[in-house]
Order: C-alpha cells, then structure tokens, then sequence
C-alpha cells in the first residue's frame, strides 16, 4: 500500500510539474512566452548574412574589409530567407549563417528596393521556417523582440526587447511603418519584430535609422511582407500598378490630422493609364474603389490589392464635382 | 506480490507514457546528417524521423519511381515548373532540366540519359531512383526485399572554408574545374582579381614579392608552336617587352613555351603558355621586388610554383580552391553600377557561356560573346518618351526598313513579346555583313525609366543549332530593381557626361552648335550623340541606321594639300590605324563654294565586322581646320542614308571666316 501510494503521489507531482518543464507548441495553449522562450522559439529561424561587397571599381566601407552584413528570416523549410534588400543588394558573394554556426551560400532570388526587402535562398532542407503574426492584433504599447547581428558578426542572433510605440508611422516612407523602441544597429536589418507569441510581426530595417533620434525603430509590417513575398513567388517580383501621375496630400495629411481633402494630381504622364482615363491635373482622388484616399500611404496601401492590367473606380473632385472614372493600370514603366 | 509488482509497473510505464509524451521527437541524425526512408506502396516518408506524407513510390519494370517534390524539398533544392513544361531543379552548382515523358534530361545544359523516363504523377513528378542516385551527393539503399529505400544525404553543403569572402587563399593550391587547370600557391596568398568568367586570375602574394596571373584565351586553332613564334615576331603585342629568354619546350608534358622578360614596370616576369582544348593557357609570375627574371629561375621555390601547373584539375580535390565561377554550365555577368562609395545598383545581370567574354564595354553598353561575329550585347539608354514598348518597336521597325539596304536586310519577324519579366517587342532580321550572312535578334523592354536594347548576332548557318543555348541564355536575363530610388537621375547625369543621348524629344531637325571650336550644324532629333573625352570631337550616330557623323578641329592647318593630313586628325588616323581600310579618293573639290579635301576609304575589316565607306571633308576656317567625317556601313547604304548624311554635311558651317 505505501509503495503503491508514493507511486501515485510521484505521478501526480510529476504530473503538476509538466507545464513548467515543456515549451514550444503546448505552451502557446496556455498564453504568451516569457521573453527567454520567444527567443528560444524564434532564434533558430534567424539567421546571419554576411557577403562580400561588389566594388565595381570603388571599395564598399573599406575599414570592414569589404565586408557587409545583416540578418534574416527563415520563412520556409526548404531554405527561403526573407531580409532587407540594402542588406544583399551590395553583396557579392552571400553567406548565410544559422542559428548553429553552419554557414551556406544563398543566391539572390528577388528584390524590391521600394519595400526594401528580398528573398535569398540555400540550398538546406528541414530548416525550421518563423510563423508570421497577424497585423490585426498587433496593438500600441505590447511588448516585442528585435533579434538580428547588431554590430559585429559575431554578436548575431542578439535579442533586444521593447513595446510597440506606434502603428501606421511613416518616415521619408511612402509605406506603412510598425515604430518601436527596441535598441537595433546597423546588422539588425532584416531580423524580425517579434511579439510575445513568437511570432514575427516585422521585419526591421535600420534604413530609416537616419533619423537617429533614440528609441525609435521601424519594422516593416508583417502584412506588407506576406504582400511582397506571395509577388516574389508568383512573379519573381512587385507587380506594382502603374496610374501615371505626380500627387500630393493635403497640409493637414501631412501633420497627420483628420481631413478628406484626398490627393491632389499635380502631373498627369502623356501616355500614362491616368491620361487614357481622363484624370486631369489638379483633380483630387478621394476613393479607389469605394476606399478613402488622403494619404500617400493610404493610397500606396490600396494599391497592393492591384496588378497591373486591373481596373479600378476613382471617384475624384474636379471643379467642385464628384464624378467617377474607371482606370486601367499598367506596369511601371 | 506479483498482482502488486505489476501494477506498480503499469503505473511507472504510464509515467514514462506521459514525460515522454512532451519530449519533442528526437532527430534520427545529427543537423548536418539527413536520413530518408520511403516504402514502395506507402505514403509515409520519414525525414529525420519527421512524418511526411507523400504520393506512393511505386516499382515499374526495374524501375523505382519516387516523388520528386518532398524528397528535394528536404534536401533544399529549388524546383520549377516551367511554363514550356519541364522542371528545371536548381542545386548548388548545378541545374537539372525534365522533361516529363523522356527519359533525356539536362544537366547543367548537357543531355543526359535515365534508363526510365521520368513520370507526371498525381501529385508532382515521379522519378526513378537513378536520378537521385545521380545527381545528388547522397547514398541510396533499396531493399526489394521489403520495398523500403534510403536516402542518406551526409555532407548538406555547408561551407567549411569561409575564406573566399576576405579572398584569402587557406588551400596550398588554387584550381579552375571548368578550364581545368591547377598551380601550387604559397601560403598566405590573396586573390586581388578575377573575372566573371574566372578566365582571368590574378594572385598576390605580398610576404613573398610575387603575384601569380593566369589567363585563358582561346587559341583560334593556334598551336603552341605557332603562338611561341607570334611572340617572337611581335613581342611588344604579347608581352610589352623583349624577352631575354624564349623556350619552345615540347619534349616535356605538357609542352609549353616560356618567355623571361622584365616589364615596363621593372619587374621580373616568367611566362609560360599552354595549348589544350583549343585554349592557350598563360601562366605568369612577376617577382615584383625583382628586375632580372633570372632572379626567378634561379629560385628553386619559385621554380617549385612554375612547375606545379597542370591541366588535369576536374574539381573534388580538398587540397584545391576552385576558383570556377560556372554555375550550370554558365557564367554570370553582372552590371553593377557603382554611384558613390557606399551606394551601387545592379542595372542588370545576364549569364552566359564560360568561353565568351567582354568583347567591347563601354558607360551604357557591353558586347559579351566570342567576337563581332557572335554576341549578346546589352544597352542601357534614356527612357524615351512613349510608355509603351510596343509603339516603340514598331516605329524602330519602320525605320530599319526605310533605312537598311534591301539587299543586305531581310526581316524574320517583328513581335511583342516579353523578356526578364517585362513586356518587349522583338525584331528578327536576316543581315549581310561582308560575304556572311548573321541573324539579329533586337529586343526592346522599358523598366526602371529606362530603355534596355538587347541584340543577340549569330552566323545564319548554324542559329538554329544554336539557338536552343541562346533562348537559355536570354532567360537568364534580369533587370534590376530600382524602385524607390533616385537611380534614373543618377543616369541620366552620368550619361550626359560619359554615354549618349537623343539630341531632341521630338524627331523634327535640330541645330546643334560647338562655340568653342566655331561650327554648327542640323540633324534629326532622333541622333544621337556621344559624350567625348577630347573637347575637340563630336560624335553622332543614327539609332535607326549603322550611319555615324564625327567632327574634328585641330588648329588651322597651313594647307589642306598635306600629305600626311590624315595624321593632322587624331580620331582619322585611330580609326585607319584599326580598320582595314584602301583609300579610293583623295583629290580637292570644290563644295559649298570652297575647297575641300575629300578623302574616302572602302573599310573591309572581317574581323571588326565592319564594311562600309568612310568618307572625310576637311576644310579650314579662320582659327581651325575641321575633319567631318561620316561612316556609312553598306547595311544601311541607302538613297534614304546617302540623303540624310549629306543634308548633315550640307548644313555643317564653320563660322567667324
């Protein structure tokens, strides 16, 4: 009988002891991670980029000896990285370095200069790929993890922490902006963002670092590199929708306070699918298809439901009046 | 005791049951070990003891047929299911063409042969084991027995010798698999050069004073004897200096031809060149603290290096860094433009052969191929003023046909079509250029605001066995994203500077105007002209015709009536210095009411591809004496042509007389 009791009293301890000795998946079912396990669940799916810089005739940040380096994200288990295009864009030969130290070469498979990011691949299977977040929850004041290659190469898959400080930024951007304050360097470019289920909710670029005003970080939002990525896949590239004109935003969407002055058409190009429509300069967008337009970014973040060769309703203010014009855009030419 | 015994023993299995339950799934291997298992007739795949389900591998014949898919996504490899309907694979270095249905497929463009073909299956392609077994470094065990097949993948490619990013050399010699060769290097040596078709190498070995170059030219059917005696009759040509020893050595494997020589420089140079496989091998040590080359052969270690070259390296040798920049049977060539010290842009990149090469390169162009005869060559202009490629391409058709001579031009087709992803219109034409017939294939695509003219040569008579590796070749073809930058600016401003330009938007006669050297003259917007690099010359070509316009002012000559004028225009004697040429005219004649020397020349150069008359007006004003001269190649010899130039002439005025 006390054999059979401390048995079952071992088991039942053991038992009490399980959700504090397991992680990954099965924690998830009981809320967010500790700061320790979302690095811990995440680090193997970031990985170091280093590469040699193309010179042309001119050497790249000689005191580096010609050597440039960055970090990047696995998104897929047959060795698809996503990262930032500044950071491989001047890279001639691309090494990338997992979580394990192995090192691989990549080869460059696309990029976008515009949403400054590309897609890089090995040739390595069974890797463990990140799981995006949804932009939808992501939310002011919650707390994230920046983890990249700060400074040095050999200070990769460091992990910084913050909160979020704000959503919808845009900074010398003509796009959405995730504004953070976690501490990030010039080798965090292309690391996630990642909030505290472990997934990543951006991806950081230190290209708007310039403004070099402490505490404030950007990341490009998950949705606009889900965006970027499935073009990458289909098209080996961003079909961007081409209108054809020069605009511009109000004063007061510029301070960013409320208005619905919509974008003003300042140029219109001969030739362009705004002319073949008939917009006309100093006409104001108001809507594409039903959706407000005030902003740069608003517009540029409707655009990415469009390709190329799709139609869309403007509805625009000339000379007072509301009338609506059907557009077909065209490929940037 | 024994009903206790063995409840206490359920018990203790349910405890394990349970913390083993939370234990993630141990890997059957070590991260760089990958392990497959399949069974014919099962679904389930393990990879690393992870369960993949899978399209059923199955036995046909002798055959067993795997899916293609999973198992190369465990690997890492890149699969591609082209449009044409092959799958391409892409590993590593190599790349893997399937047709489905055949049992042809290519590897790295050469054709290879399964003993079974290869299957579309429900799911993805199915293959026979072969191809696996073939072509990936992996080993693969099949058990008829209890259909059960392994895969073992063992080394997964990760790199062990980082040292090519800072170009340092860790291996004790450095190869070339593609061109096969190999040379001992000293141990801290660095690489400071090569080319993108790793034809050229340059190694710098500053601890010793000596820098290794080897290059490889083709040999054009040149054997090594007659290459040593072009040396001896031209040395200047080869090797910018007399050699103060030359040795023909065939008597030795393999047989090569060595020169001792000290160049411009002052620095102690041994040469040695190779015949193989219709290639001349160089090989060269400068021993640069050095002037007498004899200072080199009397170095037994330096001797040592000379003597180790070979031209049997196929790669796999650890004790070799292969320095091949083939990846798949071909050679990547990237124009990377560089704007300042921090900031470049790839404009684009295209791969091609590993034995062609740059044959002519200038700001907004490059010729790549074997010579004039066979070549992609690549233009990067200003975005013109249309949107739309296709009104473009067709309004450079009606122009090629108003402007080549019927006689020698022959369309094949004019079409829109699509090139590195974005819309083209493409031009064919049949083209006779001296007693040999070439096809031109023009293709025109805007991007980035701006406008990419690819032109691919080739001989007639052999295109259409050629042009299955040229459609390969213009699918590698890729413009390089510069959305989001200021890059067209930067262009344009270089290209004012260093390239050319429309002289006009519009098409109508434009007056163009020199202050400094006092002339002027009208052509048609569409010219173009060239930036140049003496003040004193301005060129102008046709976009639409092989017709160019120079002038040249030197200060006023005493007489037009010398005898060695020619040498009196820099850009006149350069270019009969370079040209095959026969003078057919020479004499005074009056034109415009004043005198002018007329001299023209018939230009036959066979190997520049250039036949046609150029033809030279000199005359003289107050302060200078002008050279205009126009080059009309009988491609475009036409009444449209013969107009057009000489409306040009008729309106160049020399002012201040």
């Amino acid at each position: 009988m006390r054999i059979k009791l401390k048995i079952t009293a071992i088991f039942l301890l053991l038992a009490m002891m399980l959700p504090t000795i397991t992680y990954g998946s099965n924690a998830a079912k009981v809320g967010e991670y500790s700061v320790t396990d979302v690095v811990k669940k995440v680090s193997p799916s970031v990985v170091g980029i280093i590469g040699k810089a193309k010179t042309g005739d001119t050497v790249i940040d000689s005191s580096a000896d010609g050597l440039l380096f960055g970090t990047g994200v696995i998104i897929k288990p047959n060795g698809y990285i996503i990262t930032n295009a500044h950071v491989v864009r001047n890279m001639e030969k691309i090494v990338v370095v997992l979580s394990n130290s192995r090192a691989y070469q990549a080869r460059l498979k696309a990029l976008d200069n515009m949403y400054d990011l590309a897609l890089i691949k090995i040739d390595k299977g069974m890797l463990p790929a990140a799981t995006f977040g949804d932009m939808g929850s992501v939310e002011v004041g919650e707390t994230v993890v920046a983890i990249g290659t700060p400074l040095s190469f050999s200070l990769r898959n460091s992990a910084t922490m913050g909160i979020i400080s704000g959503i919808n930024r845009s900074v010398d951007s003509e796009f959405r902006l995730i504004q953070s304050d976690v501490a990030i360097n010039k080798g965090n470019s292309g690391g996630p963002l990642v909030n505290m289920k472990g997934e990543v909710i951006g991806i950081t670029s230190t290209k708007y670092m310039g403004y070099g005003i402490e505490g404030m970080s950007f990341s490009i939002p998950i949705d606009t590199v889900q965006y970027v990525i499935s073009h990458f896949e289909k098209y080996g590239k961003v079909m961007r929708p081409w209108l054809g004109v020069r605009m511009s935003e109000s004063l007061l969407a510029t301070y960013g306070l409320p208005t619905d002055e919509g974008l003003t058409i300042n140029e219109v190009v001969p030739g362009s699918p705004a002319e073949k429509a008939g917009l006309m300069e100093d006409d104001r967008i108001l809507e594409v298809d039903g959706v407000s337009v005030n902003t740069i970014i608003d517009y540029n973040e409707c655009m990415k439901k469009y390709l190329p060769g799709d139609t869309a309703q403007f509805t625009i203010m000339r000379a007072g009046n509301i009338i609506k014009v059907s557009v077909v855009f065209s490929q940037v030419p | 005791m024994k009903p206790l015994k063995y409840k206490s023993l359920v018990v203790f299995v349910l405890i394990v049951a349970v913390l083993t339950a939370y234990l993630p799934a141990a890997a059957a291997g070590s991260d760089d070990i990958l392990s497959i298992e399949l069974t014919v007739g099962s679904e389930i795949m393990k990879a690393n003891g992870a369960v993949i389900r899978v399209e059923k591998p199955h036995v046909s014949g002798n055959t067993v047929y795997l899916p293609l898919d999973p198992i190369l996504e465990c690997f890492g490899a890149e699969i591609v299911y082209t449009s044409k309907g092959t799958v391409e694979i892409i590993y590593r270095e190599d790349l893997i063409e399937l047709i489905p249905g055949s049992s042809e497929y290519y590897l790295n463009l050469k054709k290879k042969q399964l003993v079974s073909a290869v299957r579309q299956g429900l799911k993805g392609l199915m293959v026979p084991l072969e191809l696996i077994t073939e072509n990936f470094d992996v080993r693969t065990e099949y058990n008829p027995a209890n259909g059960k097949i392994q895969i073992i993948m063992e080394d997964d490619g990760a790199l062990t010798d980082l040292s090519f990013l800072t170009d340092s050399i860790t291996k004790p010699a450095v190869g070339n698999s593609y061109f096969n060769w190999r040379v001992n290097v000293p141990s801290s040596s660095r690489i400071i050069d090569i080319s993108f078709n790793s034809r050229y190498v340059c190694i710098l070995n500053s601890y010793r004073g000596i820098a290794i170059e080897i290059e490889v030219l083709p040999a054009d059917g040149k054997t090594l004897e007659e290459y040593y005696n072009s040396v001896i009759e031209d040395p200047e040509s080869y090797l910018y200096s007399e050699p103060s020893e030359a040795l023909l050595r065939q008597d030795v494997v393999p047989a090569y031809a060595e020169f001792q020589y000290t160049n411009p420089d002052y620095e102690a140079v041994l040469e040695r060149a190779f015949v193989k496989d219709n290639y001349i091998y160089i090989l060269r040590l400068t021993y640069y603290i050095e002037t007498d080359p004899e200072t080199i052969t009397e170095n037994s270690y330096l001797m040592g290096i000379i003597n180790s070259f070979s031209l049997d390296y196929t790669g796999n040798d650890r004790t070799v860094q292969n320095l091949s920049t083939v990846e798949y049977g071909l050679v990547k060539f990237e124009n990377y433009f560089v704007l300042d010290a921090t900031t470049g842009y790839t404009l684009w990149e295209i791969s091609v052969l590993p034995e062609w090469d740059v044959v002519e390169q200038s700001f907004n162009y490059i010729f790549l191929g074997t010579g004039r005869k066979e070549y992609i060559s690549i233009y990067v202009l200003e975005g013109p003023s249309e949107t739309d490629v296709a009104a473009y391409g067709r309004h450079m058709l009606s122009n090629y046909e108003k402007y080549m001579n019927p006689g020698l031009y022959k369309l094949i087709s004019a079409e829109e079509g699509s090139l590195a992803g974005y819309k083209s219109y493409n031009i064919m034409y049949r083209l006779t250029v001296g007693d040999s017939e070439y096809i031109y294939d023009d293709r025109f695509v805007f991007a980035n605001g701006l406008m990419y003219n690819l032109t691919v040569k080739a001989p007639a008579e052999s295109y259409e066995e050629k042009s299955a590796v040229i459609d390969n070749l213009l699918e590698t073809f890729r413009i390089g994203d510069l959305s989001g930058t200021d890059f067209k600016d930067y262009f344009e401003f270089y290209n004012s500077m260093f390239g050319s330009r429309r002289l006009a938007s519009s098409d109508r006669i434009v007056p163009y105007q020199d202050r400094n050297y006092k002339w002027s003259l009208r052509l048609p917007g569409y010219w173009m002209s060239y930036a140049s690099f003496l003040n004193n010359v301005k060129a102008f070509s046709s976009p639409y015709a092989h017709i160019e316009v120079a002038v040249e002012a030197v200060p006023a000559l005493k007489s037009i009536e010398n005898e060695d004028i020619e040498k009196q225009f820099t850009i006149l004697s350069i270019f009969l210095d370079n040209f095959e040429n026969v003078k057919t005219v020479d004499k005074i004649v009056k034109e415009k009411d004043e005198n002018v020397r007329l001299l023209v020349y018939r230009i036959e150069d066979e190997e520049e591809q250039l036949f046609g008359e150029l033809k030279c007006r000199i005359v003289t004003g107050n302060e200078y004496s002008y050279c205009f001269m126009t080059l009309v190649s009988d491609s475009s010899n036409t009444s449209a042509t013969t107009e057009e130039v000489e409306n040009i002439w008729a309106s160049f005025t020399v002012s201040g007389r």
